[in-house]
Formats: C-alpha cells, structure tokens, sequence
C-alpha cells in the first residue's frame, strides 16, 4: 500500500507517516463496519492517504490546535481558503471558545454555550455542509462570503470547523468533496490535540514549577516559598487526579467488560477446574478495580467530609502501598471504641497523610535492612482526640534530625523532595488536628495523627 | 420483553446480552448510537438501554433524537442509561427526563439485571 500510493504528494510520505495512516485507516475503519464503508473508502484511499500524511507532517511540528489549524492554511489543497473558524465546547463547562485564524493572526473569545449549541444543531442537520453568508443567521463571528461548515463529535469536545475563503462564490462538487475528505481526518488530529492540550500545559507548567522550587526557593521569603509549595502540591495531585481519572474511565470500562463476561461462564457445562479459573480471572478484575479506585480517590482533589470508617482506611491504603510494603509484616491494631462512634472528617486526606508515613516506614525499614520488617498502625480513642499512630521496627529518627522532619525540603532520602512530611502535617492542621513524631523512651517511636473529636 | 442494547464496549455488550437472555429477554444490540437510533425507529421496544459516551454520539443525542416518538411518561419508562462518568452534571441532564442511570461497574450483578428488566417490580 506504501508503495502504490499515486497521489500528488506520495514521495513525500515518511515511514512515519505511513504509520499514521495505518492507525488512521484502522480508526477510520474499524473492522465492525468495514465492510459497509469499503467500496466508498477504496475510491478515495489515495487521496486521502495524502491529505493524511500531510495533515501527519503538520501536526509533528505544531504543539497547539491552533498553531495546527493555522498550518493548515498553508496547504495546497486547502484551495485558497483563508480563513478557518473553530468553534468548540468542552463537554461540562458554561462557554464555548472561539478562535478565528489566518495565515497571520489567531483572535480567540469566549461565548456561553447555548449559541454554540444552536449552530452545532443547525450545521449537524445541514445536507451539503455549504453555507452562503445570510444561512446562520445571528452566528457570533463574522465570516465574509460562503463557507463550508462540519460539526464534529470528540471525546472531549464539541467542534464546529468553519472554512472561508471570503469570497461569494458558490462551493462546487469538487469542493465539497475535498471539504469531506478533509472532515474525515481532521476529528482524529483534533482529538489528539484536545486531549494533550490538558496534560501538556499543566506538565510544563508543573515541571518548570518544581525546578523553581528545588533549585530557587530557599532564598525566598519564607511566606512565598510556603504559597509555591502550597500552588506546587496543589497542581500536583490535580495533574495525578486527572492522569487516575483519565486511566480510571479508559481502564475501568474494558475491565468490566471482562469481569461481566466471567459471570456468563457460571450457566455452561464447565469442569470444576475451568471454572474456579474463571473465578479467578473475576477476582483479579476486582482487585484492579479496587486499586484503580482508590488511587483515583487518594488524589481526589476535594474538600468532602465524610463518616471515617477507619479500618476500612486503612485497608485501602495498605492495598495502594502493597508494592512498597512487600515482605513486612502489617499489623492493624484498633480500639475497639472508636467503631463505636461517629466521626467525621475528610478521608481522602487522612488517607493521604497516613500513605505518606506507611511509605515513608517501609521505605526506611528496606533502607536500613531491618532484621524484623514490621508496621504497625495503631487507632486509639480518648475524651478529646482519635489518633491514629505509625510505628515500625526500624531504628527511627536520628536525634539530630527530629527537629527538622517537618520542615520543608528537608530530607534524607537521595531523590525525596522534602515535602512529604512538611504537607502531611498541613494536611493534619487543616483536618484541625497535627502530626508528630515521638520517640520517648518508654515506647516505640511513631508518627502520631490527632484528631480533634 | 425485547430490548435493545446499545453499548459500544463488546465484552460489555455481549455478556450484558447473554445475562438477560437467560432471564428471558430477546435483545438486539449495536454499539453505534445512529444505528440504534435507526433501530428505534423501525422496531417496538419495550425497554432501550444505553450507555452514555459512545463512539459516535453520546446517549443524549439518541434519547433527544427519538423522544418525540415517546410521550412524557413513556420515555423513563423506555430508557435505562448505563454509564461510567457518573458525574454531577450527568446526573442533573437525566434527571430532566427522569430517566434511571446505572453506574458501571454494577456493584450488584443480579439486582443491576433485575433493574433493567423490571424484574422485581
């Protein structure tokens, strides 16, 4: 296929390209409908390999959508169009954005969703996609002359792609065809812009963010450095909260998938053998499950009180520290009091202030090569606070450094950033409770979480 | 009772499909949102379920597409949406036509079943 490519631009096709056309033929065509489009698809494979390779070509050296539709004005079989209108919603949010681009300047602006959601509707209902100038009438931006228009359906976005070339000529066959051409490829580069874009501004945002931090800050004044380190910690669990929610939609849907086809096996005459293998291909589908859940729910970005059912905390917390903790002995120790009462408070918090210091155990019983691997978490209750205590067999805290632990950046560990502890203790304070360590003689050291009752 | 499954993850699909056969249901399925609603069209249902984010359109577009072949008080009773973002805002959209959502995965498989064939009411 690579090779008999005759279309205007097929020298030009890189390796690169070709394999951007192949995933692009496979999600252009996956097998499930492929025979009904085939004959159609044939015809006009070539051409579109081309258009492809070259749309390829731009988006490998654009990092914005805009920037990418820009480039797009550059190109031959564009046909002297000059100017494209992208209008697209976010799925969820109250606007919709607007970005009108020529070859030299890109205008954006933002209107409320329910004028978007007019022109969507009326362009999706549109038989030949051309529009003359008066056809969306009250259409917020002006476009000059006849337009092309095609609604597009992404995954995270709603989009209207708006082609001008402010001309009042009427759009022939031949336009329109390369006009659909073109709409059939494009949702996979907008697709893939949208749903970078996210991750992309944050992570630079956030790395440029945590170089400030590590390698500046300690000549700030201290209010300042608390602030970044606050902005700092926040992106952080905002970006790992997206990334587990993405995972979680993208991973959570083929796994039920597979869990419920395991429930169809119970009905057929299987041996014993087979079928307790089915059970366990079930079990190991919740137990990917679970975690997926509550890696999403330890970096939930919320500030939600609930009931504490600590032990089942805990559990969830030892499951999420599972590969850290391996080959050390966990002990639960719970007073059997504090089941009794009702407390409430944020739990994706604590969770994350007691995953610090069980990581934090573990990390340290490896480091040291304890001879007894063992953690304890210890849930006591008296008239005034809970407080739930991490204590491990390890040798503790060196006296030099105890003064220092809950200071910020500050860290014994060759690649720690220091934050761990500094945060989990905010964490506490703001749950209205602290974080301590104690290393009295008369007890094992610990970390200590109170909660005020 | 014949259903109409419209779910575009095929183990989902399939197995959701065999698990109410077993029940006594007769289900046709597609997992493109334009051929369910062509499906719609052309056949009696008496229950339609969907999942929300399809490749092609999303459950919305197909409950806004058909509708007006389904009075008021017929359309909750037609639908059932089965999604995976359960988010606030989904949630508030159905509940403007008062249509049952279920979450996946289903915590409870038989009483998930039972919902969306009405088994036990």
């Amino acid at each position: 296929m690579e090779n008999s490519t005759t279309g205007a631009f097929s020298e030009q096709r890189s390796s690169l390209n070709s394999k951007y056309f192949s995933s692009f033929i496979h999600e252009l065509n996956p097998t499930k409908d492929f025979k009904s489009k085939k004959p159609k698809f044939k015809q006009k494979s070539n051409h579109l390999a081309s258009l492809n390779s070259k749309l390829g070509d731009l988006a490998s050296k654009n990092i914005n959508l805009d920037q990418f539709s820009q480039s797009l004005l550059t190109l031959k079989e564009i046909q002297g169009h000059k100017v494209i209108h992208l209008y697209m919603h976010e799925k969820g949010l109250q606007h919709a954005q607007h970005y009108q681009i020529t070859s030299d300047e890109v205008k954006t602006s933002s209107e409320n969703v329910s004028l978007f959601l007019k022109f969507y509707q009326s362009i999706k209902k549109s038989k030949n996609r051309s529009f003359g100038q008066s056809s969306l009438k009250g259409f917020p931006y002006n476009i000059i002359g006849t337009f092309m228009a095609r609604e597009f359906t992404l995954k995270s976005h709603n989009l209207i792609f708006i082609v001008s070339r402010e001309d009042f000529l009427d759009y022939t066959d031949n336009d329109i065809d390369f006009f659909n051409s073109l709409c059939s490829v494009l949702p996979l580069y907008f697709n893939r812009y949208l749903i970078n874009q996210a991750y992309l501004s944050e992570g630079f945002f956030n790395e440029a963010l945590k170089s400030i931090i590590q390698n500046e800050l300690h000549s700030f004044p201290s209010f300042l450095q608390e602030e970044q380190m606050q902005i700092n910690h926040q992106q952080r669990l905002h970006l790992l909260g997206e990334l587990l929610n993405t995972l979680q939609h993208e991973i959570s849907n083929p796994l039920f998938g597979l869990q419920l086809s395991t429930k169809t096996f119970a009905h057929q005459d299987l041996s014993t053998e087979d079928l307790e293998t089915i059970d366990l291909i079930g079990q190991s589908i919740s137990r990917a499950q679970k975690i997926l859940k509550n890696f999403s729910f330890l970096y939930k970005d919320t500030q939600k009180v609930t009931t504490i059912q600590f032990e089942k905390l805990f559990q969830e917390v030892l499951i999420l520290a599972k590969s850290e903790v391996r080959g050390i002995e966990i002990n639960l120790e719970i007073d059997p009091n504090v089941t009794s009462i009702q407390f409430e408070s944020n739990p994706t918090w604590i969770a994350q202030i007691l995953f610090n210091l069980v990581i934090n155990a573990a990390q340290a019983l490896k480091e040291h090569e304890a001879h007894k691997r063992q953690i304890t978490i210890k849930l006591d209750i008296n008239n005034k606070h809970i407080s739930v205590s991490v204590l491990d067999s390890g040798l503790g805290i060196k006296t030099e450094d105890e003064s220092n632990i809950f200071q910020n950046f500050f860290t014994t560990k060759d690649k720690g950033t220091g934050l761990g502890l500094a945060l989990s203790k905010k964490l506490a304070n703001k749950l209205g409770g602290d974080l301590s360590y104690s290393n009295r003689s008369d007890s094992p050291h610990a970390f200590i979480l109170e909660l005020k009752r | 009772m014949k259903i109409l499954l419209i779910e575009d993850e095929l183990l989902i699909q399939r197995s959701l499909k065999k698990l109410m056969e077993l029940k006594g249901a007769t289900v046709d399925t597609t997992s493109q949102g334009k051929e369910g609603i062509e499906l719609i069209r052309s056949n009696h249902y008496d229950r339609i379920i969907t999942d929300l984010m399809l490749t092609d359109i999303t459950g919305f577009d197909i409950i806004e597409e058909v509708k007006t072949q389904f009075g008021d008080n017929e359309l909750p009773q037609k639908f059932r949406v089965i999604t995976a973002y359960s988010s606030s805002k989904i949630v508030e959209n159905l509940s403007k036509y008062n249509i049952k959502v279920i979450n996946k995965p289903f915590e409870d498989l038989n009483a998930t079943i039972e919902l969306l064939m009405d088994l036990n009411e």
